[in-house]
C-alpha cells in the first residue's frame, strides 16, 4: 500500500511539475512572392533516378507550404535555457531512402545517438561537415547497413552530405537541452516543458538565414509567437 | 642521346599530366572529393560502381594512378638509357613527387574519414579542429601536381630532337630574357598557391563581379557586403580574408602577365626557332587564362569553365618553365662562345 502511495505521489508531483511548464508554439510565415520550387534530376545516378521513376524531384531548400508558410525551419531556445539536461536514451534517425535523407532538418541532444541508416540498395556516403564538432565521413555501400555517433558539443548547425549525390544534404541542431522543433508543412512549430523565464529563441533556416525573439513564459502559459522570412534578393 | 620512343612516350607521360590536373580539379569543383571515404581502395574494392561523385573521385585516383605508372616506367627508362646524368635524376625526383602526391591525396581523404588519423593530426598540429590541416594538405596536393607536371614538361623538353639542336646551335639569347622568364616562372608559382588557397577556401566566387570587384577598382575592405544572419556566418574578418585572397589573385594574374608577355615579346623578337614558338604559345595561353579567369566569375565557378581555368593554369606554368630553362641555355651557350672567342683570340 505504501509502495503504491508513493507511486500515485510521485506521477502527481510529476505532472504538477510538468503543468508548471509553459510552452512556445507558432508559425513561420514567409512573405512575399513564393519561389518556384527548385526541380533536382537524379540523372547522375540512373539506379536513384529509377527510384523516383525519371521524375524529377522538389528540392527542400526553400518548402512554401500552400498557407504561405515555412517548412524546415529550426526554431529552438538560444539563451535562457539553465540546468543541465540529460539527452534521451532513444536515437534520433537520419534514413537515406530513394536517394533522399529523411528527415531534412532534425534536433539533436548532445550525447544523443545519431542512427544513420541506408535504406537504398545503392551506396552512400554520409559526410558531416560541423565547424565546432568533429567532421565525419562514413561509407555504406550496403542496403540495411546502419552507422551511429554523438556530438560533443552544441552546434547551429551541423550540415550533413551525401557527396555521391550532391543534391543531398540535411541538417542537424545540436543542443544541451530539449527545447527545439522544426516547422512542419503547416509551418508550426511548438517547444513544450520550458520552465518559466525569459528566453531568446531563434528560427533558422538554411537559405534565408535567422531570426530571433525574445519571449517571456509563466508557468503553465501556452505563448504563441510568430516569424517572417522574406526571400532574398 | 636522341630517342625518339623516349621522347613520344615523356610526352604522353605530359599530356596524362595535365589530364590528371584537370580531372583533380573535376573532384574539387563538384565537391566529390569525400565521396570515397576509404583509401587506397574504393568502397573496400578497386572498382566501385561508378555514380555521381564516385565517377569523379575513383576516376582522379585511376588517372592518378596511370600517370604515376607512366612516370616509373618514364623513370625506369631513364636510369637504364644513355641519357645524361641529370636526366636521370629527373625522372627519380619525379616518380618520388608522384608517389608522394598519392599519399597526400589519400591523407586528404582519411584525414576526415578515419576518427584515429583525424585525432592524431588535431593533436600534431595543436588545433582544435581538423579542417585547418585538410585545408593544407588539399593545398599542398594541388600545388605539387604542379611540380609533378614540371618534371614532365621538362623531360619531354630535354628527350626532345629540338633541345639537342638548339644546345649545339650557337644561340644567343641573352640574360635579360632569362631573367625575366625566371622571374615569370616565380611569380607563376606564387599564383598557383594563391588560386589553390582562392579554390580551397570557397573564396571562387567572393567576387561577384569582374573586372571591377564590388563595382569598384579595390574592393571596399571596410564596408563588405557583410550578412551576420545568413544561415552559416562568417566573421567580417573571414570575409576580408577571403575577398582579399580573391582580390590578389586576380591582381597578381597581371603581374605574371606583363613580366611574361614582356619576356615573350622580346623572345620572339630573337627569332630563335624553339624559343620564339614556345613564346607565342605562352601569350596565347596567358590570354586564355585570363578570359577563363573572367569567364570564372560571370559564370558563378561553372565547372567545365573551372576545369579549363586550372588545366589551362598548369599548362602555362609548365611552359614558363621550358622558356625559363631555354632562355638560360641560350644564355649558357652565348657564354661558352663568346669566351671560346676570347681563349681563341688570346691563343691566336
Amino acid at each position: 500500500m505504501k509502495k503504491l502511495i508513493s507511486i500515485v505521489l510521485l506521477f502527481s508531483f510529476i505532472s504538477f511539475a510538468f503543468a508548471q511548464n509553459a510552452t512556445v508554439k507558432g508559425v513561420v510565415k514567409f512573405s512575399g512572392e513564393a519561389p518556384k520550387p527548385r526541380l533536382i534530376s537524379m540523372k547522375a545516378d540512373r539506379q536513384c533516378d529509377a527510384i523516383h521513376g525519371g521524375k524529377q524531384v522538389q528540392a527542400e531548400d526553400v518548402v512554401v507550404n500552400q498557407n504561405g508558410t515555412l517548412k524546415w525551419v529550426f526554431v529552438y531556445v538560444k539563451e535562457g535555457v539553465k540546468g543541465k539536461y540529460n539527452p534521451p536514451s532513444e536515437p534520433v534517425v537520419l534514413d537515406q531512402q530513394g536517394c533522399w535523407y529523411h528527415p531534412h532538418v532534425f534536433g539533436i541532444m548532445v550525447g544523443q545517438k545519431l542512427e544513420v541508416r541506408n535504406s537504398d540498395p545503392l551506396l552512400h556516403n554520409i559526410h558531416a561537415t560541423p565547424k565546432k564538432n568533429k567532421p565525419f565521413n562514413i561509407g555504406q555501400p550496403v542496403k540495411g547497413m546502419k552507422s551511429y555517433h554523438t556530438f560533443d558539443t552544441p552546434e547551429i548547425m551541423v550540415p550533413f552530405k551525401c557527396d555521391v549525390h550532391p543534391w543531398m544534404s540535411a541538417y542537424a541542431g545540436v543542443l544541451d537541452h530539449p527545447f527545439y522543433s522544426v516547422t512542419n508543412d503547416k509551418g508550426e512549430f511548438e517547444i513544450k516543458n520550458l520552465p518559466p523565464g525569459t528566453y531568446t529563441i531563434e528560427a533558422w533556416h538554411e537559405r534565408l538565414g535567422t531570426q530571433t525573439q525574445t519571449v517571456t513564459v509563466k508557468a503553465g502559459e501556452v505563448k504563441t509567437i510568430e516569424f517572417t522570412f522574406e526571400r532574398k534578393k | 642521346m636522341y630517342s625518339k620512343n623516349l621522347h613520344r612516350f615523356a610526352i604522353l607521360t605530359a599530356i596524362f599530366a595535365v589530364f590528371l590536373i584537370g580531372v583533380g580539379a573535376s573532384v574539387t569543383s563538384t565537391g566529390s572529393g569525400d565521396a570515397v571515404p576509404d583509401w587506397p581502395l574504393s568502397y573496400g574494392t578497386l572498382f566501385p560502381r561508378m555514380a555521381g561523385g564516385v565517377l569523379y573521385e575513383h576516376g582522379h585516383r585511376l588517372v592518378a594512378g596511370t600517370v604515376a605508372i607512366l612516370i616509373t616506367i618514364l623513370m625506369i627508362w631513364l636510369l637504364r638509357s644513355k641519357q645524361p646524368k641529370y636526366m636521370k635524376v629527373f625522372g627519380v625526383v619525379a616518380f618520388v613527387a608522384v608517389i608522394l602526391q598519392a599519399t597526400l591525396g589519400g591523407l586528404r581523404v582519411l584525414v576526415v574519414s578515419n576518427p584515429n588519423l583525424q585525432d592524431t593530426v588535431t593533436g600534431l598540429f595543436s588545433v582544435g579542429h581538423v579542417e585547418p590541416v585538410r585545408m593544407a594538405i588539399a593545398i599542398t596536393h594541388a600545388t605539387l601536381a604542379e611540380i609533378v607536371l614540371c618534371m614532365t614538361f621538362l623531360i619531354a623538353l630535354f628527350t626532345s630532337k629540338a633541345w639537342e639542336k638548339f644546345k649545339l646551335n650557337e644561340i644567343n639569347t641573352g640574360v635579360k630574357i632569362a631573367k625575366l622568364y625566371t622571374l615569370t616562372f616565380v611569380f607563376a608559382f606564387i599564383q598557383i598557391l594563391i588560386g589553390a588557397l582562392v579554390r580551397h577556401t570557397q573564396s571562387g566566387n567572393i567576387i561577384p563581379d569582374f573586372p571591377l570587384s564590388f563595382g569598384r577598382l579595390i574592393p571596399p575592405f571596410g564596408n563588405l557586403p557583410y550578412e551576420p544572419n545568413a544561415p552559416f556566418p562568417i566573421s567580417y574578418a573571414e570575409l576580408q580574408f577571403k575577398v582579399a585572397i580573391h582580390f590578389a589573385h586576380r591582381v597578381w594574374a597581371f603581374v605574371v602577365a606583363g613580366f611574361g608577355i614582356y619576356a615573350s615579346v622580346l623572345a620572339i623578337k630573337k627569332r630563335v626557332e624553339l624559343l620564339s614558338q614556345f613564346a607565342k604559345v605562352w601569350i596565347v595561353l596567358i590570354i586564355l587564362q585570363i578570359l577563363l579567369g573572367a569567364l570564372v566569375v560571370w559564370t558563378k565557378l561553372s565547372v567545365p569553365i573551372t576545369i579549363l581555368h586550372v588545366a589551362t593554369g598548369a599548362t602555362l606554368f609548365g611552359t614558363t618553365l621550358v622558356l625559363a630553362v631555354l632562355s638560360w641555355k641560350g644564355v649558357a651557350v652565348s657564354e661558352r662562345v663568346e669566351s671560346e672567342l676570347v681563349l681563341t683570340k688570346s691563343g691566336g
